[in-house]
């Protein structure tokens, strides 16, 4: 089961995830933070990872979606809080090569100013 | 208009039955009735005919009606057939019974006539919702199942035969149709291409990205002996394909040559668990620096690393459902790489583990339902 949180701030989206980002929740995660992004027109996106207890490639393909998304909008993406087992997973993947991750979420939120 | 609903009534009692009847003939619910007088006519009727509900009383000469109900709902072809039990009981206990049985409503005798009409029509509503989504998965099925067929189609209908070389493949989709492609391209009598591939995903997009992944790959055969090119044009088709269609699929991938003059073996990597190069006395993982998956960034570059086989050295390459084996057996372990794998062996990891770790994943999936692909290549190599 895994869960986001949405908060719109002055210049950059909030989105708290928790739970497993496994395969069977993904795709209502990943369409509701695009609505919600879109509604917002704001194309900045910090994600915060802590709750985040696994991660299979559903939840990879998640993340990558969301980063292609700011992408095409000139928007910016960083990902913070990232359990070891998390880190670990998305460094395997070579993905740690193009996504911002920070330490904490004060330095996301700089890194998508 | 609709097709009457055969509606099977079974009581030992003639009068009983043509009272119930003439309720339902009276109603505007068009029907064929079946009458049987004990269990197994019932039975007969419900292997004959193509009911759609059963009034089914509790009391008859040789078997109960609990019994027939819980053999019907035990069936896949005939648990979808709504039952109705009537009995004289009127208490607690024998609605349990019947609920227990799998029965989907209840009358008590003496039958009231309104209320027999009411639940017949919504039980026969629910029955044609039922009839519906029978029919709509066994068309599923039948594209999933050619969709199973297509993409067993891609793979290899033999390993290559090179006197070098001795080739083993397990392949063993989880679901129906699996993410795992592998493909080998005899370039040369001296060389051989080799590709191992995970979609992300299952299903019909996964046998849709396969054909892709096997297309491309056609059209790429001027860069069989560049594996880093190969990936890099096959990356930049996938993302421009990706872009068009789902951008959250990617597709990680591991491409090397097999050099059977020089003794090496040339590779690039996509995102892919690294091969393993297995020794008499150790292994090493091969490794490359750079390799981001493909279809996530158009322009990506990929390193080409090199390694040198000796005689009875063997090359180890698979997609991560392996690791499922080290969830099971370790619940709480975290494992991405066959590094997490050994974790914590006091011995060298050798040759020896590796034919383990095969045997144990040959045995695994020949006796498990497993939850994720898994597919290996192990090639021995001789000189």
């Amino acid at each position: 089961m895994c869960q986001v949180q949405l908060e719109k701030f002055d210049d950059y989206i909030l989105a708290t995830l928790s739970g497993e980002l496994i395969l069977g929740c993904t795709r209502e995660m990943k369409e509701n933070v695009k609505e919600y992004v879109e509604s917002h027109h704001n194309y900045h996106l910090v994600v915060d990872l802590s709750g985040v207890t696994f991660i299979d490639s559903s939840g990879l393909g998640i993340l990558i979606a969301w980063f292609k998304m700011a992408n095409q909008q000139q928007g910016k993406v960083a990902f913070c809080n990232l359990t070891a087992q998390v880190r670990k997973i998305i460094g395997f993947a070579k993905l740690d090569k193009i996504f911002t991750i920070t330490d904490t979420l004060e330095e996301a939120v700089v890194s998508v100013k | 208009m609709a097709a009457p609903a055969n509606v099977l009534l079974v009581d030992d009692y003639e009068v009983n039955l043509e009272l119930l009847e003439a309720y339902l003939e009276l109603s505007d619910i068009p029907v064929t009735i079946y009458k049987a007088y004990n269990g197994a006519q019932a039975y007969a009727y419900i292997e004959q005919k193509n009911l759609d509900l059963i009034l089914l009383d509790v009391m008859l000469p040789d078997v109960s009606g609990y019994d027939i109900c819980r053999h019907l709902k035990g069936f896949r072809m005939y648990q979808n057939i709504p039952v109705i039990m009537i009995t004289a009981l009127n208490d607690k206990e024998s609605m349990l019974k019947g609920l227990k049985a799998g029965a989907d409503e209840f009358l008590t005798k003496p039958v009231d006539r309104h209320e027999l009409i009411l639940r017949v029509r919504n039980l026969l509503k629910m029955k044609t919702i039922a009839n519906d989504l029978d029919y709509r998965y066994s068309q599923l099925h039948k594209e999933l199942v050619i969709a199973t067929e297509l993409q067993k189609s891609f793979l290899p209908q033999a390993v290559p035969q090179y006197d070098k070389l001795d080739i083993e493949v397990l392949y063993k989709p989880s679901s129906f149709i699996g993410g795992d492609f592998y493909d080998f391209f005899e370039i040369d009598k001296t060389h051989l291409g080799i590709i191992i591939c995970d979609v992300k995903g299952h299903g019909v997009a996964s046998a849709m990205i396969t054909a892709t992944i096997k297309f491309q790959l056609y059209h790429l055969r001027n860069k069989y002996l560049y594996p880093a090119q190969l990936l890099e044009q096959l990356n930049h088709s996938l993302e421009q394909f990706f872009s068009h269609t789902a951008n959250d699929f990617f597709v990680t991938a591991c491409y090397g040559v097999l050099n059977l003059e020089d003794d090496t073996f040339c590779y690039s990597n996509a995102g892919h668990s690294y091969p393993c190069h297995c020794k008499q006395d150790s292994i090493a993982l091969l490794e490359n620096q750079q390799g981001l998956p493909l279809g996530i960034m158009a322009d990506t570059i990929y390193d080409e690393q090199r390694a040198i086989l000796q005689d009875g050295e063997e090359l180890f390459l698979y997609t991560d459902g392996i690791f499922e084996l080290a969830l099971r057996q370790k619940p709480q372990k975290s494992c991405s790489s066959l590094s997490d794998f050994f974790e914590g062996e006091t011995e060298p990891i050798t040759l020896a583990h590796i034919n383990a770790l095969k045997q144990e994943i040959r045995q695994h999936t020949w006796k498990n339902q497993i939850a994720d692909d898994i597919n290996y290549i192990a090639i021995t190599y001789h000189k």
